[in-house]
């Protein structure tokens, strides 16, 4: 049990990644160490929506998104109580189609067309632990690495620096999160 | 001193603003050379005053660079102010992103009574592009010299792609800022970057030289007709209003005499200058002859530099 604590007090420290939330089916951001049963699902308009693949693995993808943006991962619980649980998580992802779809010139041009954006493929694992609080409350926390490959090297100007819409695209550049 | 900078862009770079070219993001160290550039010409032309437009802080087409500071760093000036015409976190167009661009003046004497004025927003563009785009101001500041002596320095940037009467209520606004400043019994030196030419120049249509290429103009299936920032023939008699009122760096009749001298500006970096656009007006006289443009200066900016001395009694 102390090791548990431990483990749990580190990760806090690391990520500084902690969310508070309820249970409901529809969540806007949801980095749950929870696996759904089999065949629940729940789902999310920006962020991956989430179906139970068994009892132990979860599938998350965007069923639109994934055309724009080709993001899958698989989650599966490593431990579970009922105050606590850990999964892993282990991610595919690969933002040029939609970095190349918003290189554009004129009006919605988020990225200048001047930029040739390589092919890149971002190998995401993470560990997600929850505890449960009273009142169906959760605090959760995560940590992980994200790593990026090219075939060619990303120009630092195609960077889209908007805060909430992009926030997470550091791992291109400069390759590790 | 009036110096129009382009953000540090220099000429060689064709940005697809203004230069029919494709290039929308600086590199830093290309910013850094062309900064480098522009501080070697102004220090060895060393001015007292110094007026610019088009000064980026910290936006992203030209790598972020505080060029306040950077110029600051590298000149003698002790005193600067900064007023942004253009300022956004995030353009959504042409990959521009965060943007804040402006007008500054630079002083080797205390500046004070800082004052940013903004000026009309374009009324020819849509509303979504009017959100976005740059509002134009007017920037000035009382100098103090060591002998006690006070002038307001004023600078401003006006409209440069505007076809309707946008430049015209900018520049009756520009006027009514040096009219207060001036009805305070102080000396005033203006100048800046008009985006006007003067009412007496032969040249007023300059559609087909500055035409990209596959652009048609002045054909009645061309739309539109004229190019936008080009044609100055509508324009002709509006710098009249300032003519009237103050002195001018440059009397008409002198301009008049030989024209190509006093050109400042060409968007085309593989020709000569080709049309006026820069100005030094005060409500007390310049020294007879001293107005200069800088024209040997052709790699820095689009932009010639005009300087002029100007005396006042106390």
């Amino acid at each position: 049990m102390k090791a548990i604590g431990f483990i749990i007090i580190i990760i806090l420290n690391l990520t500084f990644r902690i969310y508070g939330q309820e249970n409901s089916t529809f969540k806007p951001y949801s980095p749950n160490s929870y696996i759904l049963s089999k065949g629940e699902w729940n789902y999310s308009l920006f962020s991956k929506g989430e179906y139970g693949l068994s009892d132990k693995v979860s599938l998350k993808i965007h069923p639109v998104w994934l055309f724009f943006a080709p993001s899958i991962a698989l989650k599966w619980t490593w431990i579970k109580t009922e105050k606590y649980s850990f999964s892993f998580l282990h991610g595919l992802s690969s933002p040029t189609p939609i970095m190349n779809l918003l290189a554009k010139k004129g009006t919605g041009g988020l990225i200048s067309p001047e930029f040739d954006i390589p092919f890149m493929l971002c190998i995401e694992n993470k560990l997600i632990f929850a505890l449960n609080l009273q009142g169906g409350h959760k605090v959760i926390g995560d940590f992980g690495m994200e790593f990026a490959l090219f075939n060619d090297k990303l120009l630092p100007g195609s960077s889209i620096d908007l805060p909430v819409i992009s926030p997470r695209s550091a791992v291109y550049y400069k390759n590790l999160v | 001193m009036t110096w129009n900078i382009r953000f540090g862009c220099g000429v060689d770079i064709l940005w697809f603003g203004d230069a029919c070219g494709d290039r929308t993001v600086l590199y830093k160290k290309e910013v850094e050379t062309n900064l480098d550039g522009l501080i070697a010409r102004i220090n060895q032309i060393n001015p007292d005053i110094l007026l610019l437009q088009e000064v980026d802080l910290y936006s992203k087409r030209s790598a972020y660079i505080d060029q306040m500071q950077y110029i600051l760093d590298r000149t003698y000036f002790g005193y600067g102010y900064y007023g942004t015409n253009w300022k956004s976190q995030f353009i959504p167009s042409d990959g521009i992103g965060k943007m804040d661009e402006g007008n500054a003046i630079f002083s080797v004497w205390p500046l004070s009574e800082g004052t940013l004025n903004p000026l009309p927003l374009r009324t020819d563009v849509d509303a979504l592009t009017k959100f976005f785009y740059v509002r134009e101001s007017v920037l000035s500041g009382l100098v103090t010299m060591p002998d006690g002596k006070k002038f307001y320095a004023i600078n401003t940037h006006l409209s440069a792609y505007s076809t309707d009467y946008t430049k015209y209520r900018q520049l009756l606004k520009y006027i009514s800022v040096c009219d207060s400043l001036s009805f305070t019994g102080n000396p005033i030196v203006t100048g800046g970057d008009y985006n006007l030419i003067p009412p007496n120049a032969d040249i007023t249509d300059y559609c087909l030289i500055d035409a990209c290429p596959g652009e048609h103009f002045h054909s009645h299936m061309d739309d539109p007709m004229h190019k936008e920032g080009s044609y100055f023939t509508p324009e002709i008699n509006w710098l009249n209003a300032f003519y009237n009122k103050y002195e001018s760096s440059l009397p008409l009749e002198i301009y008049k005499s030989d024209q190509p001298k006093y050109y400042s500006h060409s968007s085309d970096p593989n020709l000569d200058w080709n049309r006026s656009l820069d100005y030094l007006f005060a409500n007390r006289h310049f020294v007879n002859g001293t107005h200069k443009v800088w024209q040997e200066f052709r790699k820095e900016t689009d932009h010639a530099a005009v300087t002029a001395l100007w005396t006042f009694k106390k």
